[in-house]
């Protein structure tokens, strides 16, 4: 009886340390003698100083793209360009400078001269600015410089810096949406709160669709005259803080509208009413997601003289948003977003990001998806790229706007559905 | 002859079994978690990364890597704050993480190119970190009650631990048997077997130096057993208990990176 009691538990015992063991194989095969050679053989970075004084990066670049339907107004290709990005960086003791600068060559653009306010011509200057922090809990950065805030995703309220919609449009990196400023932040730290504030001293308007190179639906199809603000500044301010998890924001915009709102029939020029927009923001975590809400209220001034006409009222803008993992290496977010005047009809929109990882987060597929149930129009962006390896990136993608009317916020665009590919060769 | 074996073994197996119960499980698996995640209370180091996949062609990356412990006595929650360096494309990116052991941890990634800080959704941390074999949980820290634990072997130099997840549909793996290194503790050789029991992702220490007084893997590599890929990881420039603020796991150093706190 005992004998067959010790061999059960015998068998017990060799059961579970034999089958662990057998797959546990090697355990005594210590520090493996794995040969490192693969690692020495393919031009290890060795011991290079990460954080040397100077730092010099970019990438070169060939984007082509095909507009898919005709217009009579534009040439055939949408874009088709060379596009070299330096980036130097200095530190020095106190402080840090940078220049960043696209130098392009685009055989589609019309205009050659260059112009850094519209980003024309072959130097698109994208940051040349000085960093440092006076004290310990401020930070000044001047120049030009790129800025973002906010909650939204590709839907902006309470970021009223400059974007660059002809880049977004026409199939160029989606960091092009962003376009650079002239201004002073000047970011405090307390123990209560954060807050940013933007000086811009010179109107800086978006890179918006007048026409050029990308049409827009209007009674002539002439490149749009606009009137920029004059001698006019722009302040953008933000006040932040976290409750735990939660990340709440206040905002405060005083300038101009960013793109045109108004006509002035004597001048018969576009124009830009003068804005002040008041703003909050959330984002926490929710379930297993990501949730954001943002609003904003939009208050024009009223028009200097009678000729002026606005085509905008005060509106309130709000955004709902939340981003899951929905697989492995698959996010979602949505958004819905709603435009309130109350002369006006609404606008309301919503949003769709799919973004699939795949093949060692080499291969990159994401389609954006703009849709108003309202005005019944739709912008979808579709992108894939490959990276061949650390430096060379290949990108397809397209841009296409759809919808009937040709009023629709973006159904006026759709005679600019493109499809675009791009090589790039980082360094 | 047959009873004597029988005995013997028996001996050996009472013998192995007071030396199991000399150190239990949860003093193991405590040990090796601290000594894999939490030693010192802060740290920095230079990681490289190289991932090879199926076909063998390689990929880079390099990044610099912050740690604070926010409990300083308890191994719970911690601060990452993480800065790229190479491939080109993703140089001065950074990233944070708040790792929290009793809810989903907080992530955050800054794109310098548009000044934009994205926050994201953590809901998995089974998922390939930065494009490597390595899972955040494995760069990070998987939570000790996330498994139970089993103290499969005592062997002279490394005690073996089979854990088993107590949500198995969460994970892709049925359970692991982790080799702890009896002297710093430190895993050395961690293998993810499927219901099957076949083996489909492995982690094996190549290298541990002792670094300011603390035993520390510096060359590792995990292996993907089903497709063939693997990625190695090398610390260098390590530095622990170097004293920092809480503050730079904050927006701030996503947008101006506390290059003092890095170097």
């Amino acid at each position: 009886m005992i004998k067959q009691l010790n061999t059960l538990l015998l068998v017990a015992l060799t059961f579970t340390t034999n089958t662990v063991f057998a797959e546990a194989s090697n355990s005594e095969d210590n520090l493996s003698s794995q040969s490192n050679d693969e690692w020495e053989d393919s031009d290890d970075w060795g011991d290079e100083d990460s954080f040397s004084s100077t730092q010099i990066s970019g990438f070169l670049e060939a984007r082509s793209g095909i507009r898919l339907q005709n217009d009579n107004h534009q040439k055939k290709a949408s874009i088709n360009e060379l596009r070299l990005k330096t980036e130097l960086a200095h530190s020095f003791e106190s402080f840090d400078i940078k220049f960043n600068a696209d130098f392009v060559a685009d055989s589609v653009a019309d205009k050659q001269a260059l112009d850094l306010q519209t980003g024309h011509g072959f130097m698109d200057l994208r940051e040349l600015y000085i960093n440092f922090s006076p004290k310990d809990n401020i930070d000044l950065k001047i120049g030009r410089q790129i800025m973002t805030w906010g909650t939204g995703d590709l839907v902006f309220i309470n970021d009223l810096f400059s974007k660059d919609w002809r880049s977004f449009f026409n199939g160029r990196d989606t960091q092009y949406l962003k376009a650079p400023s002239d201004a002073i932040k000047t970011s405090l730290y307390f123990n209560v709160f954060n807050l940013d504030a933007v000086y811009i001293p010179k109107y800086n308007s978006d890179r918006f669709i007048n026409g050029e190179r990308l049409s827009y639906q209007n009674s002539t199809n002439l490149p749009m005259q606009a009137k920029l603000p004059d001698n006019d500044s722009e302040l953008s301010m933000r006040a932040y803080r976290s409750f735990g998890a939660a990340e709440t924001a206040l905002y405060y915009y005083q300038g101009h509208t960013k793109s045109p709102a108004g006509f002035n029939q004597k001048a018969n020029k576009a124009v830009f009413p003068k804005l002040k927009v008041y703003g909050a923001s959330i984002r926490k975590p929710l379930a297993k997601g990501i949730f954001n809400a943002e609003i904003g209220y939009r208050q024009l001034s009223t028009p200097q003289d009678a000729s002026i006409i606005y085509s905008k009222d005060n509106e309130w803008r709000a955004l709902l948003g939340f981003e899951q993992e929905i697989a492995k290496e698959l996010t979602a977010s949505v958004q819905y977003y709603v435009e309130v005047r109350k002369n006006q009809d609404n606008r309301h929109l919503t949003t769709l990001r799919l973004q699939k990882q795949m093949m060692q987060q080499k291969l990159q597929l994401s389609v954006f998806n703009f849709y108003s149930p309202n005005q019944k129009d739709g912008y979808l962006r579709l992108n894939a790229s490959y990276k061949y390896n650390d430096d060379l990136k290949l990108e397809i993608g397209s841009n296409a706007f759809y919808g009937n009317s040709n009023q629709g916020f973006f159904s006026q665009f759709k005679d600019n559905n493109n499809l675009y590919g791009a090589i790039k060769l980082s360094f | 002859m047959k009873l004597f074996t029988t005995s013997t073994l028996l001996a050996s197996c009472l013998m192995s079994t007071m030396s199991v119960s000399a150190i239990t499980v949860d003093e193991v698996i405590n040990k090796a978690n601290h000594a894999a995640y939490y030693q010192a209370n802060s740290g920095r180091a230079q990681v490289d990364m190289m991932i090879t996949d199926k076909a063998g062609r390689k990929n880079k990356r390099r990044f610099t890597i912050l740690r604070k412990d926010i409990d300083q006595k308890s191994d719970a929650d911690q601060k990452f704050y993480i800065l790229f360096h190479k491939p080109a494309d993703v140089k001065n990116t950074t990233f944070m993480v708040w790792k929290h052991l009793s809810k989903a941890d907080d992530r955050w990634l800054y794109l310098p190119a548009l000044d934009l800080v994205k926050r994201i959704a953590a809901s998995d941390n089974r998922t390939s970190f930065v494009g490597s074999h390595f899972y955040y949980e494995d760069v990070s820290g998987r939570g000790l009650k996330a498994d139970k634990h089993q103290l499969l072997k005592d062997e002279k130099q490394r005690y073996v631990v089979k854990s088993t997840p107590k949500k198995p549909e969460s994970v892709e793996f049925a359970y692991y048997v982790t080799q702890i290194d009896k002297n710093s503790f430190l895993p050395l050789k961690t293998q993810y077997f499927d219901s099957k029991g076949k083996e489909i992702r492995a982690f094996e220490a190549l290298k541990v130096e002792k670094i300011d007084g603390y035993n520390m893997v510096t060359h590792s590599v995990m292996k993907d057993k089903i497709s063939g890929g693997n990625t190695q990881m090398k610390y260098r420039k390590i530095q622990f208990n170097n004293s920092l603020p809480e503050q730079v796991f904050t927006e701030r150093s996503l947008r101006k990176t506390p290059t003092k706190y890095l170097k």
